[in-house]
């Protein structure tokens, strides 16, 4: 069996039923004659991770087999794991509580790790050292089950598994305290009743190893709570609700992918013929959306596989999501994810979280000497409403004295500061606030419905002729080219190249550009300036940049017009990056979820909550003009308050208030074409594909500090 | 005893000289009084000073700085021994 066998994707078995009997009737392709293979054929001793493979549920004959599951079967019921509960909430109250000593705390390093190291080792019977390098061996040896790994990847398996059989040589006393007995003591008890060439400290081993899921899992589930509405994570911290009944989030987010069969013999399952040797993949994921919608029941599932060879940790992996993640959600109510800096691994088999870096809590604090994040609702509320002791940096000012004093030229730098609305303030910022609020209205935008609908109809039919279709540079991005640049007048007689510099333009001038930084960013602006070319003045509908010019507010020459023009298109890129960071989030929906984005109602009830949660833009940033008191902390003359929008924003229920466009005098004035474009780029993406599905975890983010900005999102139009 | 090396050591270096010179320029402080133990916040760097400093620094020992590093640090000493390794990468 080798990687062609997930080559076809349209061959996976996905209707439940069908998939159950596959499961019952097949086998699971051996793993040992491979192993011996290469021990024979290469000379490279495996003998630990033969030993480990001869003793999993997995390669034993079946009578075999059959004596330890009836012997297990006990122990890994949800009576069996009862008694261990409060070993599980004792640690997972532990590490909550260590995280709050970490400086950059990850969920998956500084929680879901040290609980497995905490638990399961204590469950099983094992003396497992609470070091890095011995979960690091588990999650080395959990590759067991991968087809055809290479001579090196078996040779680091079989030294994993050397050094956690380490573990059985140190005297274990099996009954500390009264909890229950543990699965190695419980085995050796019942050793008559096993098979004779069963080695069962290497059996628990096995499950050790296959333990792993239950952290991946549990990590996995955190990430899709903490990815979704801030009323998800309330729920978690409730034990027993709905939201987070564990059976609910080990269909939805269990780590096994695809479980592989083979026919052992000539044989029918799932209403196919099976010659002997064939392979059969079954898609757990898209089992379980199937049997949710079959059964109606959110909670149905077949994450553990069916039959003989149904997973035994069913249980266990109850038991611990069950309490570590109301216990985790209790602690912090607070906490954040932030998404574009979360890693999965994810093979053709499984997918897991590896990297969760999150914000414990939401209170204001001081970053350096001259910066300080805010990340309290009140606190953000005062720096807002005080434009005059909290105003944007001065960028004008501050160019004009750099380049005084430095020598160097940047004038185009001070054309565009000084146009950029979110830096300008006085007369100037209240008359082109004026001049928009006149040519950038709904009047306007209504004359412009039909081209975005085009703009929209014809990047969905781009989609189709993707050989690799991709949401960002097959949707978020072209809407921006040709449903925004149009409305704001820009143009270009050279578009390849304008289209190539433009990326640029979301450089946000900030006081604190290095002068290297500030020349590259500068040269952008000038470039694109110059490549810009003035709509034609009786072009209808009527461009912003047209109307501008046709009427320019007072102090306002034809090259500030053009600037401001080019500043909002810059600021546009975060249109394309929330609409993005939308569409992702409705894709790692359950499918039957997904459904909704196809109801334009869904969207105009969701759409500021939805905006809330995944705008692009991560900051606001305030500098004082005095010392001030914000909240506890003391703000000095020249220091600047950065707004944290997402923490901000989960204070405000179902988005209401939301300040991802920012708020009072330097409110977006984008906002409205924002929305509109969001509001019918949704429906008509799930409406024209109903069955658009991501491929699991290939999306990318741009490595920009100031933007959630997904750099890829491809996906599958039917799936 | 290297503690006390170090220092002198780092007071001799051409950056820390260099960036002396930058801070007696833009600020009221005497050099006397810009010592590897002085505390960056303490010298009155206003935002464009620090993008000035940081840019005849960048121009002289070809290395990017983000301004705002300047805050990021206790001492003008942390300070300068993030550039010496920065520079001597």
């Amino acid at each position: 069996m080798s990687h062609h066998v997930w080559s076809d994707r349209t061959a996976f078995i996905r209707e439940p039923q069908a998939a159950a009997e596959v499961l019952r009737v097949l086998d699971i392709p051996r793993l040992d004659t491979y192993h011996n293979a290469v021990a024979q054929a290469t000379g490279v001793d495996l003998s630990a991770l033969q030993r480990l493979t001869r003793n999993t549920l997995m390669e034993m004959p079946p009578e075999d087999h059959l004596k330890v599951r009836r012997v297990i079967a006990p122990f890994f019921s949800r009576a069996g794991m009862a008694g261990w509960r409060d070993l599980v909430r004792h640690a997972s109250e532990e590490v909550a509580e260590s995280l709050e000593a970490i400086d950059e705390p990850d969920l998956v390093r500084d929680y879901c790790v040290p609980l497995f190291l905490r638990t399961i080792p204590e469950i099983i019977g094992l003396d497992l050292p609470q070091e890095t390098a011995y979960f690091d061996a588990v999650v080395t040896a959990q590759r067991l089950t991968e087809p055809y790994l290479s001579v090196s990847a078996l040779k680091s398996l079989n030294a994993a598994v050397a050094l956690l059989a380490d573990c059985f040589t140190q005297p274990r006393d099996d009954d500390p305290e009264g909890r229950p007995k543990t699965l190695r003591a419980y085995l050796h008890e019942r050793q008559a009743d096993l098979p004779d060439r069963l080695d069962p400290d290497f059996f628990v081993l096995g499950m050790l190893v296959g333990s792993n899921t239950i952290t991946q899992s549990l990590a996995f589930a955190c990430h899709g709570l903490l990815s979704g509405p801030p009323e998800d994570w309330a729920a978690a911290a409730i034990p027993g609700s709905a939201q987070i009944a564990p059976q609910r989030l080990l269909g939805l987010y269990q780590s096994t992918r695809t479980l592989v069969r083979v026919a052992p013999s000539p044989v029918e399952a799932g209403g196919c013929p099976y010659s002997a040797g064939e392979t059969a993949v079954v898609d757990i994921v898209d089992a379980n959306t199937c049997l949710r919608a079959q059964t109606g029941n959110p909670t149905a599932h077949m994450s553990f596989g069916s039959g003989a060879h149904k997973c035994p940790g069913a249980f266990l992996s109850e038991t611990i999501l069950d309490i570590a993640i109301p216990v985790l959600a209790r602690r912090y109510p607070d906490m954040i994810l932030e998404p574009e800096r979360c890693r999965f691994v994810q093979t053709p088999m499984m997918q897991a979280p590896i990297a969760m870096p999150c914000t414990l809590r939401q209170d204001s604090r001081r970053k350096s000497a001259r910066l300080c994040d805010i990340r309290d609702l009140p606190s953000a509320g005062q720096v807002l409403r005080d434009d005059a002791t909290f105003a944007p940096p001065p960028m004008e000012s501050h160019l004009r004295v750099l380049a005084q004093e430095s020598g160097q030229d940047f004038d185009t730098a001070v054309l565009v500061a000084r146009n950029a609305m979110f830096f300008m303030e006085g007369p100037r910022h209240t008359a082109l606030r004026a001049a928009l609020a006149r040519d950038f209205d709904a009047a306007m935008l209504a004359e412009w419905a039909p081209r975005i609908d085009t703009a929209i109809d014809q990047a969905l039919d781009g989609l189709v002729q993707a050989k690799k279709p991709d949401l960002v540079a097959g949707f978020s991005e072209p809407l921006r080219l040709n449903g925004v640049a149009p409305v704001l007048g820009v143009h270009s007689p050279d578009r390849a190249r304008f289209d190539a510099v433009a990326p640029g333009l979301q450089e946000v001038l900030e006081p604190w550009l290095s002068m290297r930084h500030l020349t590259r960013v500068q040269a952008c602006f000038a470039e694109a300036l110059s490549l810009m070319q003035d709509p034609a003045p009786n072009e209808t509908p009527r461009s912003l940049l047209a109307a501008l010019l046709a009427n320019p507010p007072e102090d306002f020459s034809p090259d500030d017009l053009r600037a401001v023009v080019l500043v909002l298109y810059g600021a546009s890129f975060n249109l394309s990056h929330t609409l993005a960071n939308i569409v992702l989030w409705i894709l790692s929906r359950p499918a039957e979820e997904r459904q909704n984005a196809r109801d334009p109602a869904w969207i105009d009830d969701n759409l500021e909550a939805l905006i809330a949660r995944y705008s692009g833009p991560k900051y606001i940033y305030r500098q004082a003009r005095a010392d001030r008191r914000v909240g506890d902390l003391h703000l000095r003359m020249g220091d600047t308050a950065r707004l944290a929008v997402h923490a901000l924003n989960r204070g405000c229920p179902a988005g209401a208030g939301h300040l991802s466009f920012g708020k009072g005098l330097h409110r977006c004035v984008g906002a409205r074409l924002s929305r509109e474009i969001i509001r019918k780029a949704i429906p008509a993406l799930f409406t024209r594909f109903p069955g658009l599905a991501p491929l699991a975890q290939a999306h990318r983010y741009h490595a920009m500090s100031q933007t959630v900005a997904l750099s890829t999102l491809p996906c599958a139009l039917t799936s | 005893m290297s503690a006390v090396v170090d220092k002198n050591a780092l007071i001799d270096s051409e950056l820390f000289q260099f960036l002396r010179a930058q801070v007696v320029k833009r600020s009221r402080i005497p050099a006397e009084s810009v010592t590897p133990d002085a505390a960056l916040s303490d010298l009155g760097l206003q935002s464009i000073d620090a993008v000035l400093l940081c840019g005849e620094v960048e121009s002289k020992f070809d290395v990017e700085i983000d301004p705002i590093e300047i805050f990021e640090h206790e001492t003008v000493g942390d300070f300068v021994q993030t550039l010496l390794d920065r520079i001597g990468t």
